[in-house]
């Protein structure tokens, strides 16, 4: 579980959400708000560190998309190496809920 | 909009050459946020308000974003680089190695004694270790794919040697050509023959087009194992698809 760390759960949120498809950076907080009913919040701008250092990973790729509706935006999409990226991640964090879980459950036994 | 002005501002001046695309991109997450909020019956000035201070603190964001810019460099040197000179230190390595073996070999040495007319110092009489440059090249393209690499730096990487021997092939047409004009100076100061100056260049451009040939061969071939092996998005690779 060595890839479960403070702050990374806003990483791992981040490519589940661009697992869905390509996306801005407003799209995908709006997408984070919806799926978590605002419990997990965080300040927008704080969004744009992530992804680019995500990008500078090798996780995600970013590219100006015009559009004729209004400006160019600049979209991010899944790479390689994001998809098993995210994989790995969720599976580490399903592990640490399912330990968590069962401590909780002990302390409440007793 | 003064003060969205201002708030990008003082989040993109640490940012230097990169801080247009970064200013665009965050002044539209902005827009977009103020455009909302003003769908929801918010006036346009408190709207923008609103949505610069839920973007956060413009020093924090600043601060990060300067940060990651930062290690962009070393990320890129770390990507491209080491594998850049991982394929060109084996391919020019074994050249060299090739070549300090010349010195001790006995044929070189006996031909040079026997004043040839040939430079037999020429790679093609000695031990090749130029195979070696087909892993290295393949090890390349890996390394810099797995730190994450796009398709176009890893192509890069794979054709470095084939760059370099390029730019080594055109100064050697170009010191050739010198040499052929120098011949007849040269050769009647120091008692040469000039066809030996001609023919010289001549062999030697010959022996150095088949082994950049060669060369293109072998990286142009490590280079399409890679993505031919390589897992794709879906998982298969690019054997299993076709």
């Amino acid at each position: 579980m060595r890839g479960v760390t403070p702050g990374s759960e806003m990483e791992l949120l981040v490519l589940a959400v661009l697992r869905s498809g390509p996306a801005h950076g407003y799209a995908i907080t709006q997408e984070i708000n919806r799926r978590t009913d605002g419990a997990l919040r965080m300040k927008e701008g704080t969004l744009y560190p992530l992804l680019h250092r995500m990008e500078g990973e090798g996780l995600v790729k970013a590219a100006w998309q015009v559009s004729d509706r209004g400006p160019a935006r600049r979209i991010y999409e899944l790479k390689a190496k994001g998809r098993r990226v995210l994989v790995k991640r969720a599976n580490e964090w399903r592990r640490l809920v399912g330990v968590m879980n069962g401590a909780l459950g002990k302390i409440a036994d007793v | 909009m003064c003060d969205l002005e201002t708030y990008l501002d003082e989040i993109c001046r640490p940012l230097g050459s990169c801080s247009d695309e970064v200013r665009r991109e965050l002044r539209q997450h902005i827009e977009q946020a103020a455009a909302a909020l003003e769908a929801d019956g918010w006036p346009l000035e408190e709207a923008v308000h609103a949505a610069i201070r839920e973007f956060g603190d413009p020093a924090r964001i600043a601060s990060q974003l300067a940060s990651i810019h930062r290690r962009g460099g070393m990320q890129m040197l770390r990507r491209v680089m080491q594998p850049m000179l991982l394929a060109v230190g084996v391919w020019v390595g074994s050249s060299f190695v090739g070549s300090l073996w010349a010195l001790v070999d006995r044929r070189a040495l006996d031909a040079l004694a026997r004043g040839a007319p040939t430079p037999t110092w020429t790679l093609p009489v000695l031990p090749d270790l130029g195979w070696l440059t087909f892993p290295a090249v393949l090890v390349a393209v890996r390394l810099c794919a797995s730190r994450g690499g796009s398709r176009r730096e890893c192509v890069a990487v794979g054709l470095s040697p084939l760059v370099l021997a390029a730019l080594g092939y055109a100064v050697l047409v170009v010191s050739s050509i010198g040499l052929a004009a120098l011949g007849p100076v040269v050769g009647f100061m120091g008692g040469v023959a000039q066809n030996q100056f001609t023919l010289g260049a001549a062999v030697a451009a010959r022996a150095y087009t088949v082994r950049l040939l060669g060369l293109a061969g072998t990286c142009l071939a490590a280079t399409w194992l890679h993505f031919w092996t390589s897992v794709q998005p879906d998982g298969q690779t690019a054997a299993d698809v076709s």
